[in-house]
This record gives structure tokens, C-alpha cells and sequence, in this order.
């Protein structure tokens, strides 16, 4: 076993553990209740390492361990959808109603996306892999481009409302808009790799992950500051009801 | 070779944009932007343009032509209306939501509750507009008043509640 066997050791456990402290920070600081979804995607991620990697330490058969990792992909695929649909109606989750039609929108938007990105994916591939091959990217990388559009529909949906996003909600749009945008890149470079850079891609991959982890538990640990001044933001405050009274009665 | 390079140029473009929401963010948190101004609306002159009795004065009094086009005139005044509310909207968002994390529980409580209801009334503007330009285009079937109507209604009222809690 050489170093780069030790540094890929180190990159497949070190994020999940930092996934464990960003859960705990979180349960800590009473997050949890406002990201239900990302707090259990948390607790899947790390529950699926501690299977896998209890595998690998236990020699498991190949292809034992290969069905449950993608039973995991599978998980974590659509826990993101979920933590996408809570990033969006987080602005809007103290109105019933407008948290619907916001659901409504969002799964239209989302199913239009994934069979865009479906034949885009689809044409980009055709010719060039076996039909096998082609089956596997025509559902893995749509899903991930079609979590690509969703991030930048947050941004720009927490743009249009005038809302600064809260500092664990940004922390997480970045972080899940890393991971799923350079995965399609990862796979693709796997795919052509030779069998002694493989690793080395896995490692990148794993290290992004990382970098994504540390990203979290940064954003979980930060409190957002008060931007109004007590006294210049209560005038401003005071103006605009004014003005608004005057609007209103008009 | 070539899905390759596409999908590193895409990704490239979604790294490119998440690196410009950081910066914007960081950058627009060090901007100490004076307070903008709120737009005057006449929310009478709207109700009217969105009045079903207006409507259907219109319909009644002129030809099917120049019905089209007087409903186009009454959408995209409407629209403007709108557009303005919106605009308010956002600017009270903001305020909400910086007084929301004030230290005194009172200016929060306030803060929390103008926030909520200013994300009602931006959120109502965007689906008045979808259907405004939908009118627009079908002038004659979709008539601002016959969908819209109930929509302007819940926003007027919002913000009127809104001035009132504003200013209590």
C-alpha cells in the first residue's frame, strides 16, 4: 500500500466525519429544524460510508458492495432534489399556499429540466460509448445537470425576492452546486482514464467532496450579522412605513 | 473527447457563476447603500384598470378590434402598476429582513412579520405578471379583470396591512 492508497484512505473518511460535526453543529444550534432534509441527507451519507467502508475493510464481495453504493447514489441523489425543493420554499415556508404553488412550479420546472438535459446528454454521447454506457450517463448526468439548472433557479429566485440568503442555505447551494456540477466531468474523465490515473481521479473527486465539507461546517458555525444600525436602519424603517401608509391609503 | 470538453465547459460556466454569487455576496455585504426609496402607486387608478365592470363596459361600447387594443393599453399600464409593487415589495423584503435579526425582540418580531408578508406580496406580483402577459397576448379571452382581479385583491390587502403594521 503506497502513499497515494493512504491519501485516497484519508479523503474517503476525513468528509464524512466533518459531515458527522456539521450534523451535530447543526442539531446544536436548532438548524435542523430548518433544513430537515439536508440534516437527514447528513445522517444518510455518513450511515452509507460506515456500510461501504465496513465492506471494504471486510473484503465483501465486489458486487455486494457495488449494489449497495448505488443503492447509496441512489439516496443521495434524491435527497438532493429534496434539499433543492427546501432551499427553494425556505423564503416562502410560513404561507401554506404559497409554499404550494412554489412546490407546484418547482416540480414542473424540475421534470423540464431533466428531459432537456436528458437529449442533451443523450446526443452528446451517441456514437461515442457502448449502448450500456450510454443508458448509465442518460440517467446520471441529467439528474446532475438538472440539480445545476435548480442551484442557479435558487440564486436567482433568492435575488428576485430581494432575500439574502442565510449563511448555512448558501453554504449548502454552493456546496451541492460543486459536487453535482463537476461530477458529470469526473465521470466523463474516469470513463477515459487508464486504469493507474483512475485513482487519481477518484482522489479529485474525493477531495472536492472534502473541500464541499469543510465549506458546510463553515457556513453551519456562522451567524448571520445584523446589517440595520439601530438607529439609521429604524429611521429608514420608519420612512418607508410612512410612505407605504401613504401608498396604501391612496 | 468531445463530450468531455463540452461537459468541462459547462461545468466550468456553473463554477463561474458560483464563484459570482460569492463575491457578490461578500461584496454587496461591505456596500453601505443608502436606503432606496419607495415607488409611488396609485392603487386606485390600478383597481380601476382592473375593474370587471370596466371590463365589461368596454366590451359592450366598442368594436371587437378596438376592444383588443384598448385591453392591450389597460394590460401594460397594469403591468407597470405591478412592476412598482413589486419593486416595493423587494425593498421592504430587505428591510424585513434586517430588522429581523435585531437584538431588540419587538423591532425582530416587527421585522419578521413585515419580511413574511412583503415575500406574499413579491411572490403574488411575479404570478400577477405571468398572467398579465398571458392577457396580453390573448387580450380578448383573458381579460385582467377575470383572473387577476382576486390576485390584485389579495395584494392590495396585504399591502395595506403591511403600511398599517409598518407604521403602528
Amino acid at each position: 500500500m503506497g502513499f497515494q492508497h493512504y491519501i485516497w484512505l484519508y479523503f474517503w473518511t476525513a468528509p464524512h466525519a466533518l459531515l458527522l460535526a456539521v450534523a451535530v453543529m447543526m442539531y446544536r444550534r436548532q438548524q435542523h429544524r430548518d433544513f430537515p432534509i439536508f440534516f437527514s441527507y447528513l445522517l444518510f451519507e455518513f450511515l452509507q460510508f460506515g456500510v461501504l467502508f465496513t465492506m471494504y475493510l471486510l473484503e465483501a464481495p465486489a458486487m455486494a458492495y457495488v449494489k449497495v453504493d448505488i443503492i447509496g447514489r441512489a439516496g443521495s441523489i434524491a435527497l438532493h432534489f429534496g434539499i433543492l425543493q427546501e432551499l427553494f420554499e425556505a423564503p416562502v415556508a410560513h404561507s401554506v399556499p404559497l409554499r404550494r404553488e412554489v412546490a407546484r412550479i418547482l416540480n414542473f420546472i424540475m421534470i423540464a429540466l431533466m428531459l432537456l438535459a436528458a437529449v442533451f446528454i443523450g446526443a452528446l454521447y451517441r456514437g461515442s460509448l457502448d449502448p450500456w454506457l450510454i443508458r448509465a450517463y442518460v440517467i446520471i448526468d441529467p439528474l446532475n445537470t438538472a440539480q445545476c439548472g435548480l442551484i442557479v433557479l435558487v440564486f436567482l429566485w433568492h435575488r428576485f425576492l430581494g432575500l439574502r440568503m442565510l449563511p448555512l442555505a448558501f453554504g449548502i447551494a454552493v456546496g451541492i452546486g460543486l459536487t453535482t456540477g463537476l461530477e458529470p466531468v469526473f465521470l466523463a474523465l474516469k470513463n477515459i482514464a487508464a486504469a493507474d490515473s483512475y485513482r487519481a481521479v477518484d482522489i479529485a473527486q474525493m477531495a472536492t467532496y472534502h473541500i464541499v465539507a469543510v465549506l458546510w461546517f463553515y457556513y453551519a458555525q456562522v451567524r448571520e450579522k445584523v446589517i440595520l444600525n439601530s438607529e439609521a436602519g429604524l429611521v429608514d424603517l420608519r420612512e418607508q412605513a410612512a410612505e407605504l401608509g401613504r401608498i396604501a391609503h391612496l | 473527447m468531445t463530450p468531455l470538453v463540452l461537459l468541462a465547459s459547462i461545468a466550468t460556466l456553473f463554477l463561474v457563476f458560483l464563484t459570482l454569487q460569492l463575491c457578490w455576496r461578500y461584496s454587496h455585504r461591505m456596500a453601505q447603500k443608502s436606503a432606496p426609496q419607495l415607488i409611488p402607486i396609485d392603487l386606485d387608478a390600478f383597481q380601476n384598470l382592473t375593474d370587471p365592470e370596466e371590463d365589461r363596459f368596454l366590451m359592450a361600447n366598442l368594436t371587437a378590434k378596438e376592444f383588443r387594443e384598448a385591453q392591450r393599453y389597460r394590460i401594460r399600464a397594469a403591468k407597470t402598476y405591478v412592476v412598482a409593487l413589486s419593486e416595493n415589495a423587494g425593498i421592504l423584503v430587505a428591510a424585513g429582513q434586517s430588522a429581523r435579526y435585531h437584538s431588540d425582540p419587538a423591532i425582530a418580531a416587527m421585522g419578521l412579520e413585515i419580511f413574511q408578508r412583503a415575500i406574499k406580496l413579491k411572490v403574488w406580483c411575479m404570478f400577477a405578471l405571468v398572467r398579465l402577459n398571458a392577457a396580453l397576448i390573448y387580450p380578448a379571452r383573458l381579460s385582467p379583470s377575470s383572473g387577476i382581479a382576486n390576485q390584485y385583491q389579495r395584494v392590495t390587502y396585504i399591502a395595506a396591512n403591511l403600511g398599517r403594521n409598518l407604521a403602528a
